[in-house]
């Protein structure tokens, strides 16, 4: 067992975290100002995950991760919190209007809404989003979904909020 | 508050919310705006320090413990702050180095900075 204060396991840790969120080709890169010069905003968003993953937590609370970001850099913030996931990690996201694709990287759902605070596997809301098959067994949901907009391809989360 | 008419002495912010995390899995915690997702997630981090939370919160069925739980928690803010004048392996090494316990020394770890 290598000491975990030792200089070479903190480098091979960084070296490992710097993989698990894609920063390895931006080692060199100057973090810079935000808006000005340096990092992007979503190279910015991941080694925001990544200075919180050196501490080699088992739990990691993240808000907003992909708000203020576009399609593609949402995808890419998100492909790392992944990433994270399946290291064995438990993470939590707030999120408000993601996009489907944001949105089918999620295990779970929570929800907090109109004061009532419901969770579902996110399966089932994609399941919801898509094609729209199966409400039968959540009959909370059921009582306030309008069967027709069901029909349509609606983004799951757009419609529940 | 209390000029322009608020008579409780105490705010509700959350109100009849619980719920829980799976481990290992990715939770996506949604709302309406306001609906207090950041504040739920606060108060479960433990970023909350002012006000009052009544209920309990647990880990694996223990109640948590806020400095055990600060060890092995982590929590990414919606704003990146960063030190501009760093890169990103610096910034990384910088955020290891204050992780490590106080008897440490500098020299011991600048021999991973020069390499």
């Amino acid at each position: 067992m290598v000491d975990s204060c030792s200089p070479l396991y903190v480098q091979i840790f960084i070296e490992e975290v710097m993989e698990l969120v894609e920063l390895k080709p931006l080692r060199n890169a100057l973090v810079g100002l935000p808006g000005v010069n340096g990092l992007s905003t979503e190279q910015r968003k991941r080694l925001t995950i990544a200075v919180e993953l050196v501490a080699n937590p088992s739990i990691i609370f993240m808000d907003e991760p992909t708000s203020g970001l576009d399609a593609r850099a949402a995808a890419i913030v998100m492909r790392t919190v992944r990433n994270t996931v399946d290291t064995g990690r438990t993470v939590v996201c707030t999120i408000h209007q993601p996009s489907i694709d944001i949105f089918e990287a999620f295990d779970e759902v929570s929800e907090i809404s109109h004061r009532i605070y419901f969770q579902l596997p996110s399966t089932f809301w994609s399941a919801f989003g898509h094609t729209c098959f199966d409400v039968a067994g959540f009959p909370n949901l059921e009582l306030c979904c309008n069967l027709q907009s069901l029909k349509c391809l609606i983004n799951a989360c757009s419609f529940s909020l | 508050m209390k000029a322009q008419g608020v008579q409780e002495d105490r705010l509700e912010l959350l109100k009849g919310v619980s719920g829980s995390f799976r481990p290992g899995v990715l939770t996506a915690l949604m709302g309406v705006s306001g609906a207090g997702k950041t504040t739920l997630m606060d108060v479960l981090a433990g970023r909350k320090t002012g006000g009052y939370i009544e209920e309990d919160i647990r880990i694996s069925g223990y109640p948590k413990k806020q400095e055990t739980f600060a060890r092995v928690s982590g929590y990414c803010e919606q704003n990146d702050i960063h030190s501009p004048q760093v890169t990103v392996y610096e910034s990384l090494l910088f955020s290891a180095w204050l992780r490590l316990p106080k008897d440490i020394d500098s020299n011991k770890r600048k021999v991973s900075s020069t390499k």
